[in-house]
């Protein structure tokens, strides 16, 4: 849709050249600012490691957990982990779907973050346990005694769910991943050409090489659409089989998938401008276009959440169920009120009115915010749902305990984020964020004419 | 007994008891008489406020009435033994799983601690196990020898007492009879003065706790969650609308 005369998209004025020089810029490099930082992130890591080995050793006391709040921020984590996770595979799969030309430099900065965001998730429910030595009896093995997991329990569900969506997100980053390996093989001397050609299988970019990994990346972008709607979902059905006020609700499906895509989409604004910010070059490739169509997506989503988020309340207010009615009080004016409130403004507020403006998604540092609001009111929302149901779930009349998250629980929650960042930036350090060959292509693809004095942008499609 | 929501009909045993909540005086002996059979373990007053009690029968208590006239009716909760039980059905490893004998059982080395079963239970009488097991000095010297200790970080509930009703079991074969009414006796019914409590075979038409069961007065506790409870109360007559 062309605005104000202004092409739709166009693909990145540089040469090829200069492409290739500024994307490879972070790659291989370091600076003393950045050494500090990881070295910071280490430390907290390292010590959240520490704690959680010190709570595999004393026991489950060490948390702030008590009856009837079971659950605690360690699920909280997990449910926003897996949440920002969704960024990676759907984002890039549906824009390679749908054929989007501006694709080319979001998807990978968008698969990165689920490579790193997926296994933290899934050490959640495994640090949770009470003994988290004998997880694997949630492993299906076949062992003497005939003893297998229960396969009605979501818990299980869940399992299966996310080790199917990690190997598939895994796969799909790295066979788009190979051709720039490749390039990266030719610019490396000694021992980094040696690893860098092992990674990239000796991709020489021949013709049959091209055919099969594209197929490889239609057929993954497609595969793992299913895949990302059914994670959320059954990480959703571990709160909805429940009969926890709050929890038991079927909306909870749709709803945590589309918040899932909410927070994810708001991570990788995060990421991307962060990058803008310390790659210099980057800021040629990543433009504000780009935010502006992202913008656009941010904003449908953020609609889809908000109409969800006040359809969970409507179907309670119609039956007037007491538990249900008391969980909504209970977050909305009482206990969780400032939460409850914080989140409606980072989420709901804010990127609706902000969004709307186009002015405002071409402006990266607003962008910026509104991604760093919208995952502080995601985790807000976790924590509301799973502490909240829980404290409220008051059928009898004992119930005890107010839950406040204890320091050997803040210090690993504080370890799953130092690591997750870690991750990322070795991840650039090491590989290029931006996939060279599909901004190369997008380029080679654009075709411009004249007509009658004005310029028409299209793309070829094809090989 | 018959609930048209629940396809499933059990003809052999069904173990079940009767909570007489007119003879409750709230004297907690059940409490104490099931600590000291089932190896409770002890965890202070601090670690008891923060939720983290390890009770497997405790009493609800409700008051009703404006100060100087208050009653207070005591409700003995303790797992219910649901034939339909919403912990059953979330348990990731089967270590929450139902018997031949209609129990609704733990098994403490197969859990590994997830805890999808406690917030599952809407009568909140799952225990987890925050810390290895202690008990004050002189109590560590009557431990029961037939009850195994939980450890550190799984789920713990009431069985029923499971110990003697499998003792009862291996009697009664010994001596070739069947299990006569009464015969087995859990260590809270035991216990109780005012006899409050009776434990049987609700599937045996003329045990006491069928005949109580079959009371005009019977009822389950949050029946509407149909969890076929097995354990039933029957109705405080002195007080209008106690549940």
């Amino acid at each position: 849709m062309p605005f104000k005369g202004e092409p739709d998209f166009t693909a990145c004025p540089l040469s090829n050249q200069e492409v290739i020089d500024a994307v490879m810029e972070p790659v291989g490099a370091s600076s003393l600012r950045c050494n500090i930082f990881l070295v910071i992130l280490g430390i907290i890591f390292a010590w959240g490691a520490w704690k959680f080995w010190q709570m595999t050793q004393l026991g489950m006391w060490t948390t702030g957990l008590g009856m009837p709040t079971y659950w605690g921020i360690f699920i909280a984590t997990f449910v926003f982990w897996i949440g920002v996770a969704h960024a990676g595979a759907l984002i890039s799969a549906i824009l390679r779907i749908t054929g989007a030309e501006w694709k080319s430099v979001v998807t990978r900065i968008a698969e990165v973050i689920t490579l790193f965001t997926l296994p933290a998730a899934a050490s959640f429910p495994l640090i949770h346990i009470g003994r988290n030595g004998v997880f694997f009896f949630l492993i299906p093995v076949p062992n003497w005694r005939h003893i297998w997991p229960n396969f009605k329990s979501p818990l299980l569900w869940d399992f299966f769910a996310i080790s199917t969506y990690l190997t598939g997100s895994v796969l799909f980053l790295y066979s788009t991943l190979i051709p720039d390996l490749g390039m990266l093989r030719q610019r490396m001397t000694g021992w980094k050409r040696t690893v860098y050609t092992i990674l990239s299988w000796g991709w020489r970019g021949t013709q049959p090489e091209w055919k099969r990994m594209k197929e490889a990346a239609a057929l993954f972008s497609v595969l793992i659409l299913p895949v990302v709607i059914s994670v959320h979902t059954i990480v959703s059905w571990d709160f909805a089989m429940q009969l926890v006020p709050g929890w038991h609700e079927t909306v909870f499906g749709p709803y945590f998938f589309i918040g899932a895509l909410f927070s994810g989409t708001a991570a990788v604004l995060t990421v991307m401008t962060i990058l803008r910010w310390t790659v210099p070059s980057y800021r040629k490739l990543i433009e504000p276009s780009h935010y502006d169509y992202l913008g656009r997506m941010f904003l449908v989503l953020g609609l889809a959440w908000a109409y969800l988020f006040f359809n969970e309340f409507i179907p309670h207010y119609y039956a007037h169920d007491n538990d249900e009615m008391y969980y909504f009080w209970d977050m909305a004016f009482h206990h969780f009120a400032p939460l409850f409130w914080t989140m409606f403004v980072t989420n709901f507020v804010l990127p609706v009115i902000c969004l709307s403006f186009r002015e405002f998604r071409m402006w990266p540092l607003g962008m910026f915010l509104i991604g760093i609001g919208v995952n502080i009111g995601m985790y807000i929302e976790r924590i509301i749902i799973v502490f909240g149901g829980l404290q409220t779930y008051n059928n009898l009349t004992r119930n005890v305990h107010t839950y406040w998250p204890s320091f050997t629980e803040l210090s690993i929650v504080a370890a799953s984020f130092a690591g997750v960042i870690l991750g990322y930036i070795l991840f650039v350090r090491v590989f290029p964020i931006l996939p060279i060959w599909e901004l190369l292509e997008t380029k080679a693809r654009q075709k411009i004419h004249e007509v009658s004095g004005r310029k028409v942008y299209y793309f070829l499609w094809g090989e | 007994m018959t609930d048209p929501k629940i396809e499933y009909q059990w003809d052999g045993t069904q173990w079940g008891m009767v909570v007489d909540v007119d003879r409750c005086i709230g004297c907690e002996a059940c409490m104490i008489a099931c600590q000291s059979e089932n190896n409770i373990p002890s965890i202070g007053e601090d670690q008891a406020a923060m939720g983290r009690i390890m009770d497997w029968i405790h009493l609800e208590r409700f008051y009703t009435g404006e100060y100087p006239e208050v009653t207070a009716e005591f409700i003995p909760m303790l797992c219910q033994q649901c034939g339909n039980a919403p912990c059953e059905s979330v348990c990731p490893v089967f270590a929450s799983v139902h018997t031949t004998d209609g129990l609704n059982a733990q098994v403490y080395n197969r859990c590994v601690g997830t805890r999808f079963c406690a917030n599952n239970c809407p009568y909140h009488v799952r225990k987890f196990n925050y810390y290895p097991p202690t008990w004050p000095s002189p109590l560590e010297q009557q431990l029961n020898p037939d009850v195994t200790a939980r450890k550190s970080g799984v789920m713990e509930k009431c069985t029923f007492c499971v110990q003697r009703i499998r003792k009862g079991e291996m009697e009664a074969r010994l001596d070739g009879e069947p299990i006569h009414d009464g015969q087995i006796r859990t260590a809270c019914v035991q216990s109780c003065p005012t006899q409050a409590l009776i434990f049987g075979d609700l599937n045996d038409p003329d045990s006491a706790v069928s005949k109580h069961a079959r009371s005009h007065r019977a009822m389950r506790v949050l029946e509407e969650k149909n969890t076929d409870a097995h354990v039933i109360y029957l109705r405080a007559e002195r007080i209008e609308n106690a549940f």
